[in-house]
């Protein structure tokens, strides 16, 4: 709750300084208050200083709530480029101030009925961005994509809720324990279906790539460092209103989950738009996440907050990356781009830092969660064994011809490189989404002492 | 980290400072006018850079064309990305970001880290509690680890008449 205050109160003061000092002093104010949601972060079990009628929090929890504001913070950072696009600016940090309100209150709330309310309103500042601010026409069908799965696939979650509030009078997440042995798909399909769509889940990811293309930097950053996250804590706490018991729903989900990894893989490979190969590596790291989530096993849940964490800081780097690079040529394919790097060698030093940290190269934390969460899936089946090493081939295949496409391409085409140098300013914001791996290395047994 | 980016960018910053420069007078090199053209642009292609001969030539026409320029001056000014016109609110844009993103962030991440978060899991706790019921165990004579946690004789079982009544469900 003082989290909230604290936030108001700034947002109160901001809005008295000029409209050119509001950018900085909003991402300064992000600052602090992820420095001060870290006080979330205190002890075993639920925190103490949370805790009140409305709101809980406990270290899935705060983990979500420091990565939303740093993920906002920096969304407003990278967002330099957008100031000169049509709309007002200062209505873009509004609109990420209101975003990342409404995700630090669901990341807080009590009961399973306002973390839905929270959960679908998400979607609206989300889907003005992209409208407002997204690069092409396309976008109005992207957004309505986006809409319609995950509105569709969470209405039979609302279902759920609503019968549990008016049956047991309460959705009140921490006290509730269900428990039941009955084999009902559709039951446990409206449970998971909304989140795994928000994660998003092969074959539920469709609406992904297209909402990454047309959306600004600004948006896939959000959109990829926090917002697929959502889809994660729901299921962590759907999870833990049944105690565990999914057995073969987990089991089919998993199956999927590996195949799509696969898939992910495989369609990063033939891709020449950046921002659609860094949805699809989304599609395949998510699935080690659910993998990690639904073997229902403790090393599975530290592997899924790892990946989940780990994912929020270094696909933002991705994107950002991709946002300078494609601004210099003004084009997203990569064999274009590869003129700015050659323009800015800076940049290629920076793309093998973020390709290597999104593969997995120790001692990026994505390499543990990795681990783990092959650890979980092979306990059931060692036969998938197999389809895990097709994976890993095809991401260390897909990363290593990313950067070779990058750095390495022939020129065929004549092109005139508009020499926009890189600011300090985007390099810093490739700093801060880089530097905070390093506490989650360090302390990525947190998630294991629930 | 900031000095480290600083300079590892600096060189690169100047030249592309100076390229820009060339690039705004080189743009004014197609003229309608009958004036005579100064000597002003040093032309050059991406191939120019990527080429290291090409590239050290161009170094050097470039040092010879711009030995009289003072690159400290306001209008080769290289900026930090905050503010384009006014230099110092630039600057100080730019320490206000790394205070409120790294500074604050480390000192109170790791303040918070090493004292509140003391004890996370309960760790030293439970080492204090086993070693506490390792001595009494000791003294009372009994093994450190015993295979009942609880004495068997004192666990009331249902009767057997008792568990026909109920529906037991056994799951492997």
């Amino acid at each position: 709750m003082g989290l909230l205050i604290l936030m108001a109160l700034n947002c109160f003061c901001v809005m008295f300084l000029n409209k050119k000092d509001q950018t900085v002093a909003v991402v300064n104010c992000f600052g602090v208050w992820s420095a001060f949601s870290l006080m979330y972060w205190g002890g075993s079990g639920v925190s103490r200083e949370s805790l009140s009628e409305l709101f809980c929090v406990d270290i899935y929890s705060s983990s979500m709530i420091s990565l939303s504001l740093w993920i906002c913070g920096i969304s407003i950072l990278v967002s330099s480029c957008m100031t000169n696009l049509r709309g007002v600016f200062n209505s873009y940090l509004i609109l990420v101030t209101l975003l990342c309100f409404l995700l630090v209150q669901c990341f807080m709330v009590n009961t399973l009925a306002m973390f839905y309310v929270l959960f679908e309103s998400t979607l609206i500042p989300l889907a003005s961005i992209i409208g407002i601010w997204g690069g092409q026409i396309e976008r109005v069908p992207s957004i309505q994509y986006m809409a319609a799965y995950t509105v569709g696939g969470s209405f039979p979650l609302l279902l759920i809720f609503t019968t549990m509030e008016v049956h047991a009078g309460s959705s009140f997440m921490w006290f509730i324990s269900m428990k039941t042995t009955s084999l009902n798909w559709l039951f446990w399909g409206g449970c998971f279906l909304g989140f795994l769509i928000k994660l998003p889940a092969f074959p539920f990811h469709a609406w992904l790539p297209k909402a990454h293309v047309q959306a600004p930097v600004g948006g896939s950053v959000i959109l990829a460092g926090i917002l697929l996250k959502l889809g994660g804590y729901g299921i962590t706490r759907m999870m833990m209103l049944f105690s565990y018991t999914l057995e073969s729903f987990g089991i089919l989900v998993m199956s999927f989950s590996i195949v799509g990894s696969v898939y992910g893989a495989f369609m990063c490979l033939r891709q020449s738009d950046i921002k659609k190969l860094i949805a699809y590596s989304s599609v395949s790291h998510m699935a080690f996440s659910i993998m990690g989530l639904f073997s229902c096993t403790e090393v599975g849940m530290v592997g899924a907050y790892i990946m989940l964490v780990s994912h929020g800081f270094i696909s933002p780097g991705l994107f950002v990356l991709s946002g300078i690079n494609s601004e210099m040529v003004h084009s997203r394919k990569i064999k274009v781009m590869s003129d700015g790097v050659r323009a800015a060698p800076s940049l290629g030093f920076f793309w093998l830092v973020m390709i290597m940290a999104n593969l997995g190269v120790p001692p990026c934390p994505v390499i543990i969660s990795e681990v783990l969460s092959v650890v979980c899936v092979i306990a059931l089946y060692p036969w998938v064994f197999v389809l895990l090493l097709m994976y890993f081939i095809l991401s260390g295949a897909y990363s290593f011809s990313l950067y070779c496409q990058l750095t390495r391409t022939k020129k065929k085409i004549k092109m005139k490189v508009f020499f926009n140098e890189v600011t300090l300013k985007d390099m810093s914001a490739l700093y801060f989404l880089f530097y905070p791996l390093a506490e989650v290395l360090f302390k990525w047994d947190l998630w294991a002492m629930m | 980290m900031a000095t480290f980016l600083r300079r590892t960018c600096r060189l690169h910053q100047q030249m592309s400072g100076a390229r820009r420069y060339i690039q705004r007078h080189s743009l004014r090199f197609v003229s309608t006018s009958d004036k005579k053209e100064s000597n002003l642009s040093i032309p050059f292609t991406p191939e120019d850079i990527a080429d290291e001969t090409k590239r050290k030539e161009l170094h050097k026409r470039l040092e010879e064309h711009f030995k009289d320029e003072d690159l400290n001056s306001p209008k080769n000014r290289i900026p930090y990305g905050y503010e384009e016109n006014v230099p110092e609110v630039d600057k100080f844009n730019y320490h206000t970001v790394w205070w409120f993103w790294f500074v604050i962030p480390v000192i109170v991440g790791i303040a918070i880290f090493n004292f509140s978060l003391n004890d996370y899991g309960l760790r030293s706790w439970s080492e204090r509690e086993a070693r506490l019921v390792m001595e009494e165990r000791e003294k009372k004579g009994l093994p450190y680890v015993a295979k009942n946690y609880i004495d068997p004789s004192k666990i009331e079982l249902p009767s057997e008449e008792d568990i026909e009544a109920w529906d037991v469900k056994i799951k492997i």
